[in-house]
């Protein structure tokens, strides 16, 4: 399923350690607050960036000044320049935030309030050998749950989420570019807008096959790039973040097809799901965890 | 009423005929036509200078360019209309149906030979004697209840989806649509053909939505270069109709008390239609056979 990496030195790629071909990447913009695996290589940005660390400005100089709107987005794109040029032999890409991570098994209990799919956890507990263990991928994917924005009593959409959290003309002058780069087909765009089930981080938190991975994340940088220079948004505060929030759905929505075009079925009724064994969602499904020692997920906290 | 009209503004209707081919129809004379592209010529109604700052994007807009065009003649020369009406140069709305054979393409509208149309028999059709509104028959985009194509959908099918994105995402910035209007006005499934562009509208609400879709219409062209081939090519004209049906849509919903989705949809769509819809006709020559319409 997944080759052995051949061993190169730590100046290419210092994910040596990971067992098998896996390029792990952790984006921070402060310290971390756990001790993260040998095999997970930190991507600093802002003020995290380092001497001889894997830097924003050294990897992606062009996405320094857009940090403060892309936030995480903006180590991604470094952390793909950084395998596709580092790690040509990587087989499956990893992707992990200074606080948020995938894992293939449960580490805590207390759901986040405000957002149940994901875990919180102490940061105590998250030694090094814990997440050694728990962050290794069993398979090809290690996803966080999907959620379906319908419930029972509702149905919403990508679409109808978006307008009601944050402004709705930056999701359609996005989509719009996506189309315009061929990231999306004409009929996609409708299914993108439509689409009712998220994968939180979209393809930005888990691992990856790498070459789904290197070009779904090229695509979506093309379509960002078009974004910023087309559209300046330093003046709108929060908002001022709407293509990292733009891009997770997209992310989502093409894991999501990469994913359905897999073998496996399942029955959707409204928020009701049943899935048969090889489902992709009874294979690689993990858990996504926050670490903290709050009560409750704060956005940018 | 009807026998008043005489003139532009007479019984305060103002009246036009948007073209950009050579009229070959005899238009009664309280028809005002609008020349745009080709059509435009020294002493006539011209888009180049009743609006020359929409001149170069007419390719852009269609016919659309002239409905910009003709607002500001209205504003400046008859101030006192309270009603306008518009047609084009081989469409117009009439009370009743003329000839009563639909397009095979385009079930919603009515093909009438030029034959049948002496003029005044086009005078009297064109007369909407007292309705305040007289426009397209609706049409639904799907005939089966549990289906909704909608106005994206639909527009994706048959255009190009990044367009209607942008135009919407430009209607939002300029407050022509509401954000949680974006939804519904994506999923719409009822259209009435030409918007604001094509039947008679209370010349309040009509200034308002052409306004509005001019608005936003400035705002695509400024911001995208966008040109595109063939029927493609009146890419801003194709989203203005939208723009205007959703418009109109909510006003005459409003006009028989159902909410701006339609209530029960059905039961309002009957009830505004039977209030003020009229017949879409399209007039073809008597020569050429007429296989369906073609839009462009």
């Amino acid at each position: 399923m997944i080759g052995r990496m051949r061993a190169m030195s730590p100046v290419e790629c210092t994910a040596i350690a990971a067992p098998r071909g896996l390029a792990y990447g952790c984006v921070t913009h402060v310290p971390l607050l756990v001790d993260y695996p040998a095999f997970v290589e930190s991507i600093r940005l802002g003020e995290a960036q380092t001497e001889g660390g894997l830097n924003l400005r050294d990897l992606a100089p062009e996405w320094e000044p857009h940090h403060p709107l892309l936030g995480g987005l903006a180590g991604t794109f470094a952390w793909k320049r950084h395998v596709v040029e580092r790690c040509p032999e990587a087989t499956h890409v990893g992707l992990c935030q200074y606080r948020k991570f995938v894992s293939h098994r449960r580490l805590g209990w207390r759901s986040a309030k405000s957002y149940s799919s994901m875990d919180l956890v102490s940061p105590s507990v998250l030694t090094r050998s814990v997440l050694d263990e728990a962050m290794r991928p069993p398979s090809d994917w290690l996803l966080s749950p999907a959620f379906d924005l319908s419930s029972w009593r509702k149905s919403s959409d990508y679409l109808t989420q978006y307008g009601r959290a944050h402004q709705i003309e930056d999701l359609l002058r996005f989509t719009a570019e996506a189309v315009e780069q061929e990231v999306l087909d004409k009929a996609e765009a409708v299914a993108f807008l439509a689409e009712d089930m998220l994968l939180p981080g979209g393809i930005e938190l888990g691992v990856f096959p790498a070459p789904f991975w290197i070009a779904n994340v090229t695509a979506l940088e093309s379509v960002v790039r078009v974004c910023v220079r087309r559209f300046p948004l330093s003046h709108r505060g929060y908002d001022a973040r709407a293509w990292a929030f733009c891009s997770e759905r997209l992310g989502s929505y093409l894991v999501l097809r990469q994913l359905r075009s897999l073998s496996g079925f399942e029955w959707r009724v409204r928020a009701w799901r049943a899935a048969t064994p090889k489902h992709w969602s009874r294979r690689f499904v993990g858990r996504l965890n926050l670490i903290t020692s709050a009560d409750d997920y704060v956005i940018g906290a | 009423m009807s026998t008043e009209l005489q003139a532009p503004g007479d019984s305060g209707l103002v009246y036009a005929c948007l073209t950009h081919v050579p009229l070959t129809l005899a238009f009664p004379s309280w028809i005002v036509p609008v020349y745009l592209g080709q059509a435009q010529h020294d002493g006539a109604l011209n888009l180049r200078d009743l609006a020359p700052d929409w001149a170069p994007h007419h390719p852009q807009l269609g016919s659309t360019a002239g409905a910009f065009a003709f607002a500001r003649l209205v504003r400046e020369r008859y101030p006192n209309a309270s009603r306008i009406g518009v047609c084009q140069y081989r469409k117009f709305v009439s009370r009743d149906r003329i000839s009563g054979v639909r397009d095979p393409r385009y079930r919603v509208m009515d093909v009438v030979s030029r034959s049948m149309l002496d003029p005044a028999r086009l005078d009297t059709a064109l007369r909407p004697d007292a309705a305040e509104f007289l426009v397209t028959a609706p049409r639904r985009f799907t005939r089966v209840f549990w289906h909704r194509r909608g106005y994206l959908k639909e527009y994706a099918r048959d255009h190009c989806v990044e367009d209607l994105l942008r135009f919407a995402a430009a209607a939002v910035e300029r407050g022509v649509l509401a954000r949680d209007e974006v939804p519904k006005f994506f999923r719409e499934d009822v259209i009435i053909p030409g918007g604001v562009e094509l039947g008679v509208y209370p010349a309040a609400f009509w200034f308002e939505s052409i306004d509005a879709v001019e608005l936003v219409a400035r705002a695509c062209v400024d911001r995208y270069g966008t040109v595109r081939d063939g029927s493609q090519a009146r890419l801003w004209s194709f989203c203005a109709e939208r723009l205007g049906s959703w418009l109109l849509l909510k006003r005459l919903r409003r006009e028989v008390h159902a909410g701006a989705s339609g209530g029960v949809e059905w039961w309002s769509r009957l009830r505004w239609a039977a209030r003020y819809a009229g017949q879409l006709n399209l007039v073809v020559d008597d020569d050429r056979p007429h296989a369906g319409y073609v839009a462009g």
